[in-house]
C-alpha cells in the first residue's frame, strides 16, 4: 500500500516541510510499517506549463517543428521558441517547457541552444523525463509530448501540476491490519501519532435521475462466498480522462490512470479499502447482476483478454446469460467499460476471502483488488463506497445522472463486535501500570466505544478492526501507542526449571564435537535428493532407500526426494570442493534421513538421526618436517572406534561391510545383536567413478539412532592396580585366512585372569615368511590387582595361547 | 714443611687457574686432591710427625686444601655456566618455522550459533526440545491459528507432500506438540532448534535453513517478561553494547506481537549497507502466545499466559561473523569451513 501525504493532508493536517522519516519511524514502530519513504520530486528543475500558439516547419530540417509557445518567465509573460521533433503536437495545447538551465529526471540539463540552425530556448517534455514510469500514465500519455488538460493555466511548475512535490509512504502492512489498505483507515494512524484527529469524507450523492427499480437488479446465490452487494445505476456518462488532481493521486499511489469511471472505482478502493467495478450497463444481459458460483465448464474472457477456464469452486458474477466476471479478481471483457459507454453499472460487494484467494491464485491473478478482499472488507463500508464512488462521478463527469436509488443485497448484517476487559488484565498482560485514563484515551482515539460496568470495560470494536477479538488485542492497541519502548523489561516470574536436551541431540552433539576434535570439518547440505544418487551407489533394486519420499513441489528437478542417504550430498559436496581444487577433505555431516511408514504417506515418517563421512587425499597439510601420507582405511576405522570409545559403545561385532557401495574387501561392518551401527571402509572404485571421483576414497555412516540405545550407559570407574605389571611380546605367524581380529580374540580368551591389554606392534609379509603367512606381533599385558606377578604366574598362560594357536594353524616365530 | 706447602698451594692454585676445560681442571683436581694426589699425601704423611706438630700441620695442610678446593669448585662452577651458556646458543632453532600442528576438524558455524543460542537458554532454565520435520499441516499451521487459507500462510511458502504433510515452516510446531504432550497448563520453558523449509530459492532465500523457537508458559508470564528475556538474550549474542529496539507487527500465533531490531552489528548504529542505512537490523520475531493458541492446544488462557519467539540461525550467523552470503553455509568449501 502507497499513501501520498499530500492526499493524507486531506483527512489529518500534517507538517508537509518536517522530515518525512520521522513520522514514517513512528508509524513503523507501532505496528504501521513503512518499508520506503519515496520523493516523487527526481530533481527537476525549472519546467513549466506553456502554451503552444503557433508551429512552422524548420527550414531545413524534415522531422523538425518551429514552435511559439506562450510561457510565464520570472513573473512576465514572454514567447519561448522551442524546436521539437514530436509529432503530437498542436497549436492551442498546454505542454510542459523546460527552459533554459533547467534539469530532467535523469538529471540532463537543458540549455538554450540551435537545432540546425533555429534558436531553441528549451524542450517540450515527455512523462519519462519527469521520471514518471509510462505503466503509470494513460496509454495515450505514455510516449510523447505530455499534453495536459485545455484548462491548466500557464507558468505553473509541472512538479506542482503533477503532483511530483509529494513524498509517498510504501507500507509493509501485516496481514491483520486489512483497514490499513485504505487512506481513511491509514488515516487514523496518521492521527493518533501526530495528536491530531483524522477526517472522514463528506459524502452525500444528488440523485437525479429515475428510480433504479427494474432497471438493474442484484441477487446473491452463493451467500456463503457473497455477504454483501450493493449496486447504483448512473447513466449519461461521458467517458474522459479523469481530472488531473485524481489522476496525480491514483499515480502516486502506485495506479494507473485509465479514464473517468475506472479511476473513480480505483480511487474509492483507494480511499475507503472497498474494490469496486464497473459494468457498461448496457452489456449486462437483463441488467442482472449475480453472485453465483462458476458451473463446470463455463469460461470468461476477462479483460486482459484472456480465456479463463471456470469451476464450481470460483465466485463469478453471471448476467441473465453467463459469466461476466470473476467477483473480486477481474472483470470480463465483453462487459467492460470502454469509450463509448454512456451507462454504468457501478458494484461494491464482499466476498469471502479465502475463497477470492483460491481463485486469484488458481487464475494467477493477483491484484490490488483481491488482495484487499484477501484480507477482509468492512461491510460498512460498502454502502459508503457505492456512494462515494456515485458522488465523484457527478463531480468529475457533469454530464451523468445518478439515478434514484441504491441496490443493497445483505442477507445477514454482520454485528459489530464487543470485547470485555479490565485495566488489570491489561496492566498483567502487558507487565505495565499505565493508567486507566491513558487506556481510555488510546482506546477511544482508535475508535472503540468503551461502557465501563464496574471494573470491566466493555469495548464496542469499530468495524474496521476485524482482527480485535480479544483482551490481549486490547493490550496490543493500548500497548503499540503507549510504545513498546516504554515498556519496562524483566524477566519471568515462572516455576524453576533445569533445563537440558533430549538424550538425541546431546548425542549429536558429543558426535559432532568428536569428529570436528579428530580432523574431520562438518558440513551441512539440503535434505533433498535424486534417486540417480542411489543407483550411482550400485544399491539393489529392492534396496529400502529407493522407498522416499516425493515431494509434491520440489524446488528443482535436482531435488524430487526427501533423502533415505546421507551418502550422495556428502559425496557431491566433495565433488564441489574438489571442482575449487581443494582435495585433501576430511568431511561429516550428521542430519536426518526419512524413511516413510508407507507411501504415499498417511503419517508423518520416521526421521533416522544419522552421521556420513568422506576422507580422502593427503592426512595432513604439507609440512616441512613431516612425511605426508595418504588417509587410509584404518584411519575411518580409528575414528569410527575412537567415536564409539568416546560414547562407551563396545561389545560389537565387526564383518566385511555387505553396503554395495563400498569396497567388499576394504570395508566393515559394526553390528550390536544384529542391529548395523556403522558402515565403513573405502568407497568402492565404480561407485566413485560413477560419481565422478577418482583415487581413494572412504566413507562411514553411523546410525545415531541405534548408538542412541547403546550410549549413555551409566558407567562406573574400574580401580587399577597399583603393582607393576610386566609384558611378554609375542610374534606370530599364522596363514593369511586367520584375522588378525581372530588371534585377538584367542588371545583375550586364553590370556587368564591376569591379561590386561593386548596391542599389534607389527605386522609383515614378505622375505622370510612362508607365502600364503604373514607375521603379526603382539604385546602382552599382565598385572594384578594383588601384587607383583613373577614368570611362572604368566608362563601358563601363556603357554594356553600358544597352544590354542596352534589349533589354529599359527606358530610362534 | 710449611714452605714446601705454601709453593704447592701456589703451584697447584697456578694449575687451577690455567686449566681451560673441565677435565683439566679434573686432572689437577685428581694431582692435589685425589687418593693419590699430592695434598692427599701430606695429609696421610701426617701420621709421621711428632704429636705436637700433627695439629698445626693437620690445620695448615686442610686449609690449603680448602683453599684449592675451593678455588676448583668456584672454577667449575664458571666453567659450567659458560658451558651450559654455550649449549643453549648451540641448540638455538628457527621459533618461526610453523609447529606440528593436530589435526583439527571445525564445526559448522550454523551449529556453533545454535549451540550459543541452546547454551543461554539452558541456562536459564529451557529445556531443548526437538520435532518432525516432516509434518503434519495440523501442527504446522492449524495448532497455531494459521486455518486454512488463512493469508498469513502466504508469507511461507511450502513444500508439500500430501495435502496434509508438509516440510515444517517453521519450527513452531515443535511449540504445539510440546504443549499438547505436557499436562494442560504445567509450566513450560524450552526452545527448538531445527531444520525448516520454505519454497524460495535465490541469493538471499535457501529451501532449507534453520530457526530456533521459544516458548514459555507459566501463570504470571508478561509482554515485561518477554521484553527482558530477548534484551537479555541478544546481548549474550551480540554483546552488552547492543541496543533493541521491539516494533509492533503481527503473527497469527501471538498478540500482542513484535518484531525486534538490534543496533547494526557492522556500523553501530550509524547507518551503512548492511543495515540498509536504518541503524538497525531484524533479529526476530516474538510475543504473547495467543489465546486461541493455548486453547488449540489444550491450555487455558484464563489460568496461563506465555510468550514464544523464533529467529533465523543463518540471519544471526551472517550478522556475527560478517558472513555475506547466504549460500556459503551450503556449499560447505572447505576454505569457508576451516575458518569457524
Amino acid at each position: 500500500m502507497k499513501a501520498s501525504l499530500q492526499w493524507m493532508n486531506e483527512y489529518v493536517p500534517l507538517d508537509l516541510t518536517a522530515n518525512p522519516q520521522e513520522l514514517a519511524d513512528q508509524l513503523t514502530q507501532a505496528g504501521i510499517p513503512v518499508e520506503d519513504v519515496i520523493s516523487m520530486d527526481p530533481g527537476l528543475k525549472k519546467i513549466y506549463t506553456g502554451k503552444i500558439i503557433d508551429i512552422t516547419k524548420h527550414p531545413d530540417a524534415d522531422k523538425l517543428q518551429v514552435c511559439q509557445v506562450q510561457c510565464i518567465d520570472d513573473g512576465e509573460e514572454v514567447v519561448k521558441q522551442i524546436v521539437t521533433a514530436a509529432t503530437n503536437v498542436a497549436v492551442g495545447q498546454i505542454v510542459p517547457v523546460a527552459y533554459h538551465k533547467s534539469r530532467l529526471a535523469d538529471g540532463t540539463e537543458i540549455k538554450k541552444g540551435k537545432l540546425r540552425g533555429v534558436t531553441s530556448e528549451g524542450m517540450f517534455c515527455s512523462v519519462a523525463e519527469f521520471g514518471i514510469s509510462s505503466d503509470l500514465v494513460r496509454p495515450e500519455e505514455a510516449q510523447g509530448i505530455y499534453i495536459f488538460p485545455e484548462n491548466t493555466p500557464i507558468g505553473l511548475d509541472i512538479k506542482e501540476v503533477l503532483m511530483l512535490d509529494d513524498t509517498v509512504y510504501e507500507f509493509e502492512l501485516t496481514a491483520n491490519r486489512a483497514d490499513c489498505f485504505s487512506m481513511v483507515g491509514l488515516s487514523r494512524e496518521f492521527a493518533i501519532m501526530t495528536g491530531k484527529s483524522a477526517l472522514f469524507p463528506v459524502i452525500m450523492v444528488n440523485e437525479t435521475g429515475e428510480s433504479i427499480d427494474g432497471r438493474a437488479s442484484v441477487s446473491i446465490e452463493a451467500e456463503d462466498l457473497c455477504s454483501r452487494f450493493t449496486s447504483r445505476l448512473i447513466t449519461n456518462v461521458t467517458i474522459e480522462p479523469s481530472p488531473l488532481w485524481m489522476q496525480n493521486r491514483l499515480r502516486n499511489s502506485g495506479i494507473r490512470p485509465i479514464n473517468n469511471v475506472v479511476d473513480v472505482t480505483n480511487y474509492v478502493m483507494l480511499e475507503l479499502g472497498q474494490p469496486m467495478h464497473a459494468y457498461d450497463y448496457d452489456h449486462v444481459k437483463g441488467h442482472q447482476l449475480i453472485a453465483r458460483r462458476a458451473k463446470a465448464g463455463e469460461t470468461l474472457i476477462t479483460l486482459d483478454n484472456n480465456e479463463r477456464k471456470l469451476d464450481e469452486s470460483m465466485l463469478i458474477i453471471a448476467d441473465a446469460e453467463g459469466p461476466i466476471g470473476v467477483a473480486g479478481v477481474m472483470g470480463g471483457l465483453h462487459s467492460e467499460v470502454t469509450d463509448t459507454t454512456t451507462n454504468v453499472l457501478l458494484e461494491a460487494a464482499v466476498f469471502n476471502g479465502p475463497s477470492i484467494r483460491r481463485t486469484s491464485k488458481a487464475l494467477g491473478l493477483r491484484s490490488e483488488a483481491s488482495g484487499r478482499f484477501e484480507r477482509g472488507i468492512n461491510h460498512k463500508y460498502t454502502a459508503y463506497a457505492i456512494d462515494r464512488a456515485a458522488q465523484l462521478l457527478q463531480q468529475i463527469c457533469p454530464t451523468c445522472k445518478v439515478e434514484v436509488g441504491v441496490i443493497d443485497v445483505y442477507p445477514t448484517p454482520v454485528e459489530q463486535r464487543t470485547v470485555m476487559f479490565t485495566v488489570e488484565q491489561v496492566n498483567d498482560y502487558l507487565g505495565t501500570s499505565i493508567a486507566k485514563d491513558k487506556m481510555v484515551s488510546i482506546l477511544t482515539q482508535l475508535g472503540f466505544e468503551l461502557t465501563e460496568s464496574g471494573k470491566s470495560i466493555e469495548a464496542l470494536v469499530p468495524t474496521w478492526r476485524d482482527d480485535v477479538t480479544d483482551m490481549p488485542d486490547i493490550a496490543e492497541e493500548v500497548a503499540r501507542i503507549f510504545g513498546y519502548d516504554h515498556i519496562e523489561a524483566t524477566i519471568p516470574n515462572a516455576v524453576l526449571s533445569s533445563g537440558g536436551m533430549t538424550p538425541k541431540k546431546a548425542l549429536t552433539k558429543k558426535v559432532t564435537h568428536y569428529l570436528a576434535s579428530v580432523g574431520l570439518s562438518q558440513i551441512i547440505t539440503f535434505s533433498f535428493m535424486h534417486k540417480d544418487g542411489l543407483t550411482n551407489m550400485m544399491l539393489s533394486e529392492g534396496d529400502s532407500r529407493y522407498t522416499a519420499i516425493p515431494i509434491l513441489n520440489p524446488i528443482s528437478e535436482e531435488f524430487p526426494y526427501m533423502r533415505t542417504t546421507l551418502v550422495p550430498a556428502v559425496i557431491e559436496t566433495a565433488l564441489r570442493n574438489i571442482a575449487q581444487q581443494n582435495r585433501d577433505l576430511w568431511l561429516f555431516e550428521t542430519a536426518n534421513v526419512y524413511e516413510p511408514k508407507s507411501l504415499p504417506l498417511t503419517e508423518v515418517p520416521h526421521e533416522r538421526p544419522m552421521a556420513c563421512g568422506i576422507m580422502m587425499g593427503k592426512t595432513t597439510a604439507a609440512s616441512w618436517n613431516e612425511v605426508q601420507r595418504d588417509t587410509d582405511f584404518y584411519d575411518v576405522k580409528g575414528i569410527v572406534d575412537g567415536l564409539l570409545a568416546t560414547l562407551k559403545v563396545s561389545n560389537y561385532d565387526i564383518a566385511p561391510s555387505h553396503e554395495t557401495y563400498f569396497h567388499p574387501g576394504v570395508s566393515a561392518t559394526y553390528t550390536v545383536e544384529g542391529k548395523t551401527i556403522a558402515n565403513f571402509g573405502e568407497l568402492h572404485p565404480q561407485v566413485a567413478k560413477n560419481f565422478g571421483l577418482s583415487g581413494k576414497v572412504y566413507m562411514f555412516e553411523i546410525d545415531l539412532e541405534v548408538i542412541l540405545g547403546l550410549a549413555f550407559v551409566p558407567f562406573k570407574y574400574k580401580p587399577f592396580s597399583k603393582f607393576p605389571g610386566t609384558s611378554r611380546d609375542l610374534a606370530i605367524v599364522a596363514p593369511n585366512t586367520v584375522s588378525s581380529g581372530d588371534i585377538m580374540k584367542l588371545i583375550n580368551e586364553q590370556g587368564g585372569k591376569y591379561l590386561h591389554g593386548v596391542s599389534i606392534f607389527d605386522v609383515y609379509e614378505g622375505e622370510h615368511i612362508e607365502a600364503g603367512y604373514r607375521s603379526l606381533a603382539y604385546n602382552l599385558q599382565f598385572r594384578s590387582m594383588e601384587g607383583t606377578l613373577n614368570d611362572e604366574e604368566i608362563d601358563g598362560a601363556i603357554e594356553n595361547i600358544v597352544s590354542a594357536l596352534h589349533a589354529q594353524n599359527c606358530k610362534l616365530r | 714443611m710449611e714452605q714446601e706447602l705454601q709453593r704447592l698451594k701456589e703451584i697447584a692454585l697456578s694449575a687451577i687457574q690455567s686449566a681451560t676445560n673441565i677435565q683439566a681442571l679434573e686432572d689437577v683436581r685428581v694431582k692435589y686432591l685425589g687418593k693419590k694426589g699430592e695434598v692427599t699425601a701430606l695429609l696421610k704423611g701426617l701420621g709421621k710427625l711428632s704429636p705436637e706438630e700433627r695439629p698445626k700441620m693437620g690445620a695448615l695442610v686442610n686449609d690449603v686444601r680448602q683453599a684449592l678446593e675451593a678455588s676448583l669448585d668456584s672454577l667449575k662452577a664458571t666453567m659450567e655456566a659458560a658451558a651450559l651458556q654455550a649449549r643453549l646458543e648451540e641448540e638455538k632453532i628457527d621459533i618461526t618455522l610453523p609447529g606440528r600442528a593436530p589435526k583439527t576438524g571445525h564445526i559448522h558455524p550454523l551449529t556453533t550459533v545454535n549451540e550459543m543460542i541452546e547454551d543461554f537458554f539452558m541456562k536459564m532454565g529451557y529445556t531443548i526440545e526437538e520435532g518432525p520435520e516432516v509434518e503434519q499441516d495440523y501442527y504446522n499451521f492449524e495448532c497455531l491459528n494459521l486455518p486454512k487459507d488463512h493469508p498469513a500462510r502466504d508469507m511461507q511458502d511450502s513444500f508439500y507432500i500430501t495435502e496434509n504433510i508438509l516440510l515444517r515452516t517453521h519450527t513452531s510446531p515443535v511449540q504445539a506438540r510440546t504443549m499438547q504432550r505436557h499436562e494442560p497448563n504445567s509450566p513450560i520453558r524450552m526452545i527448538a532448534p531445527g531444520k525448516v523449509y520454505r519454497w524460495d530459492y535465490d541469493a538471499t532465500h535457501s529451501p532449507v535453513f534453520h530457526q530456533v523457537e521459544g516458548l514459555i508458559i507459566d501463570e504470571h508470564i508478561t509482554f515485561a517478561d518477554l521484553k527482558g528475556t530477548i534484551e537479555t538474550f541478544l546481548r549474550h549474542m551480540f554483546g552488552d553494547d547492543t541496543k533493541v529496539r521491539f516494533r509492533t507487527s503481527f503473527f497469527p500465533f501471538t498478540e500482542p506481537s513484535a518484531e525486534v531490531d538490534i543496533s547494526c552489528v557492522m556500523c553501530g548504529g550509524e547507518g551503512c549497507r548492511v543495515c540498509s542505512h536504518t541503524g538497525w537490523l531484524e533479529i526476530l520475531g516474538c510475543g504473547m502466545v495467543h489465546p486461541k493458541v493455548l486453547e488449540l492446544n489444550g491450555y487455558d488462557p484464563a489460568k496461563v499466559k506465555g510468550f514464544a519467539f523464533g529467529m533465523g540461525v543463518e540471519r544471526i550467523a551472517m550478522l556475527l561473523y560478517g558472513i555475506g552470503d547466504l549460500r556459503l553455509f551450503f556449499e560447505d568449501d572447505v576454505r569457508f569451513l576451516e575458518q569457524f
